[in-house]
């Protein structure tokens, strides 16, 4: 029933969809970080209403559904605002706007976890705000976040997924593609799971193990 | 704006019925999520040295496959590895939304369970309790206080990857915007109902989440 060699040919068929798929993750995960860390600052030190911006931007995009964002997007975009943007563009616009939300509620609880005494320290010693921010407290904010940043990653590769269903060739696309064309729904969709699980189980295990070390003892 | 009121009253029984979808999707995904992540996280603190591996290994093989993939495999894989011929979308996105929130609710047990100090059982196991009575009413109901916060933030998620289950024509409420998008030819008032709906939704229940975790929460305090 299960029909080995359909399941082994599925692999070489993926490759072309899984490029796509660490692309978008290269791609989207920087700009999300810096994204990020400006919603995070604005929201820390900005003035009021600037801040209260910033935590209706980010509400929204934690609030709804990703794939009703991306289909947002992908629909609305051209037909209300004539910006036609290629589909890759769009989901990768999309996944950064969701990403950065999450990932700027981890930045501003690191950086407000670091004790105000480190501010001071750093002025005492002649620094300027900037500086003391830059050179004192994210360094220290930095290892806080690092492993739920690393597990943002994981989420954001396997959530590359959804884009398969707007037409973004991805390893998703690829399979469900495939699968219409030599009717091997079982063996390919096993591939496809499989491909997922290879690529991204060691990077959950590298985050459970940024974890443990980065583990705060106050 | 006018377009959204019309195109929901002109289609308020399709909507009305993927709104019950939506709803039981959601139930009873979360019922079974919880079911598992609770058999699965005490397995893994109580159930001895193999036990804890494989079922370690069981979760970390759900956690590193998305959920749209494991929903398209339930629903187009999973009946011919069982040999059925009839299999309903909906069964087959509670299994998934299910299976998926599941694991990472056992992993929230195991650490709630692991996080209640072990003389809190022994206490109870002096006092003559047997071991489930100690679980059950000691070291449980400590924990579940402390679970809370990352339990709310996975019911949340539940709900938002609910919609996932369009993909494999669960008639819910984004599979009915796409339908209607279709018949209209109107993204921008549909997807921005749909948009502001689930914001209301998903606000209200994490909010309704968090003041109830706020009553109990200084008696699951350490």
């Amino acid at each position: 029933m299960f029909h080995l060699p359909a399941f082994l040919d599925a692999f070489p068929a993926l490759l072309s969809g899984l490029r796509v798929t660490i692309e978008l993750t290269l791609l989207v995960m920087p700009c999300a970080v810096v994204v990020a860390l400006l919603l995070a600052l604005a929201r820390l030190y900005a003035p009021r209403p600037i801040a209260n911006l910033a935590m209706g931007w980010v509400e929204l995009w934690r609030a709804t559904p990703l794939l009703l964002q991306l289909y947002w997007l992908y629909y609305v975009m051209p037909s209300e605002f004539g910006i036609l943007l290629p589909g890759f563009a769009t989901v990768a616009f999309g996944l950064i706007c969701n990403v950065s939300a999450f990932l700027s509620e981890n930045f501003r609880a690191g950086i407000a976890s670091i004790r105000a005494g480190q501010w001071h320290a750093g002025r005492a010693l002649g620094m300027s705000e900037i500086q003391a921010f830059f050179r004192i407290v994210m360094p220290q904010a930095w290892s806080r976040v690092l492993p739920e940043t690393a597990s943002m990653w994981v989420e954001l590769f396997k959530e590359t997924s959804l884009v398969s269903t707007l037409a973004v060739a991805d390893l998703t696309y690829r399979a469900l593609a495939l699968r219409t064309e030599n009717y091997r729904t079982l063996e390919v969709l096993t591939a496809l799971a499989v491909a997922y699980l290879v690529l991204a189980y060691p990077q959950a295990k590298f985050c459970d193990w940024l974890y443990r070390r980065q583990r705060v003892h106050e | 704006m006018l377009d959204a009121f019309e195109i929901v009253r002109r289609n308020l029984g399709l909507l009305g019925h993927a709104f019950l979808i939506t709803v039981e999707l959601n139930v009873a995904s979360i019922a079974l999520a919880l079911s598992l992540g609770a058999l699965m996280g005490i397995g893994r603190v109580y159930g001895g040295h193999w036990a804890n591996r494989a079922l370690g290994l069981v979760i970390d093989v759900v956690r590193s496959i998305p959920i749209l993939v494991i929903m398209v495999w339930a629903f187009f894989g999973l009946p011919l590895l069982l040999g059925l011929k009839v299999f309903p979308a909906f069964i087959a996105g509670v299994l998934a939304l299910g299976l998926h929130s599941g694991v990472y609710i056992a992993e929230i047990v195991r650490g709630g369970l692991a996080s209640v100090r072990a003389g809190q059982m022994h206490a109870a196991l002096a006092l003559g309790m047997s071991w489930w009575q100690a679980v059950r009413r000691i070291v449980l109901p400590q924990a579940a206080i402390r679970m809370m916060p990352p339990l709310n933030t996975r019911i949340v998620r539940n709900i938002k990857d609910s919609v996932l289950a369009s993909t494999i024509a669960v008639q819910e409420l984004f599979w009915a915007a796409n339908l209607l998008e279709g018949e209209t030819a109107k993204p921008f008032p549909i997807y921005t109902t749909l948009m502001v709906f689930y914001f209301i939704v998903i606000v209200l229940i994490a909010r309704v989440l968090d003041r109830t975790y706020m009553k109990v929460a200084a008696r699951g305090a350490a």
